[in-house]
């Protein structure tokens, strides 16, 4: 060690690995900014399989949501053609995020529709979030993007009910 | 130290299962004696403990950060040398419940901090190049996730940035079409 007093970049990759899958995707990012030895932890796709924007303030954009998940791609494989500047345009985005949450946060239901659709979310969560711009049909949306992924079970039909007005908790984790 | 003790970490499970019943000292040459002792008592509070399985990752819980108990939030409180040790040590010696209690509280130190307080809380050294800190600050900008001021490198490296984009047209453009789609 080449410092006297211990850092935090002294310790394993994998025991930062570790640590950077409990924060939320802000912490992360920041976390990963602070050196050179701490940039590689958000290349790991293990870390973004569960996002948490709930530390995003004050809330997260359709851009800022297309953004980050392209930034994401982009981290995790900087070199595949696929995921180059161009292969952003084409909307790739990554496939690994099993569950995201959206607690507390504001968010337009663009990205909520957006979040179900990844090909392997299995949970999505948006306690005490404010859904922005709902359409008038946002339940029936919701509920058919639920059918959709089989994921329909009578709890998500018992959340759906009571989906009315701009603040809304409701988490539908329904694991597959 | 007993052996339900002992069998709280992997490593001397599996050593004792190697060597069987003797009184032979196991040398642990990665772990300092205080750190040892510290991780002792850990052990023996939860001694008791289910060991954990391998399958425990899936839980969800295992990826939160605020079910520490009141013991271990107590036991857990030490400096940063001593808590990077006992990572270090509950790492090498397998002691996934100890490094679990490990990354969580560093995890909750590192929540809410700008990357300036980080670095100072954790002794880290800034090492990017201006140009590095530059990129970092684009790709953050870009993905609309704010940092904190010092990022903000000023008209100088804007000017550079611009000087980048003009040797790397092509590379630009596509950038721009894709930021006025979204």
């Amino acid at each position: 060690m080449q410092h006297h007093k211990a850092s935090l970049s002294d310790l394993p990759l994998e025991t930062l690995k570790a640590v950077a899958c409990l924060l939320p995707a802000r912490a992360i990012v920041r976390l990963s900014t602070t050196c050179r030895a701490l940039r590689p932890i958000v290349a790991v796709p293990a870390v973004w399989e569960r996002i948490d924007f709930s530390d995003i303030e004050p809330g997260l954009t359709d851009a800022g949501y297309t953004g980050f998940l392209a930034q994401i791609t982009k981290w995790m494989a900087p070199y595949s053609p696929k995921n180059d500047i161009t292969g952003m345009v084409t909307g790739h985005l990554p496939t690994e995020i099993v569950e995201m949450k959206f607690d507390g946060t504001v968010v337009s239901y663009y990205t909520v529709i957006a979040a179900m659709r990844l090909p392997r979310a299995q949970r999505v969560s948006f306690q005490g979030c404010r859904i922005d711009d709902i359409p008038d049909d946002l339940e029936g949306m919701l509920l058919q993007e639920y059918a959709a992924k089989a994921l329909v079970t009578a709890q998500a039909n018992d959340d759906g009910v009571d989906f009315n007005s701009d603040t809304d908790e409701r988490d539908s984790d329904e694991d597959q | 130290v007993d052996k339900e003790v002992a069998d709280r970490s992997v490593l001397l499970k599996n050593m004792l299962e190697d060597v069987g019943e003797s009184d032979k000292p196991i040398p642990l040459p990665n772990v300092t004696g205080k750190v040892l002792k510290k991780v002792i008592t850990y052990c023996e509070h939860h001694r008791n403990d289910p060991l954990p399985q391998p399958d425990d990752d899936l839980d969800d819980t295992k990826r939160r950060s605020d079910d520490i108990d009141d013991w271990d939030a107590d036991f857990i409180k030490v400096d940063n040398d001593q808590l990077f040790e006992l990572i270090l040590a509950a790492n090498y010696m397998d002691i996934k419940p100890l490094l679990d209690l490990g990354c969580k509280t560093v995890a909750n130190m590192i929540k809410g901090k700008t990357p300036e307080q980080i670095r100072e809380m954790f002794n880290i050294e800034n090492d990017f190049t201006p140009e590095e800190e530059e990129q970092i600050r684009k790709e953050n900008e870009y993905v609309s996730l704010p940092l904190d001021d010092s990022m903000m490198l000023g008209g100088i490296a804007c000017l550079l940035y611009y000087s980048l984009c003009i040797a790397n047209q092509s590379g630009c453009q596509h950038y721009h079409r894709w930021a006025s789609e979204s």
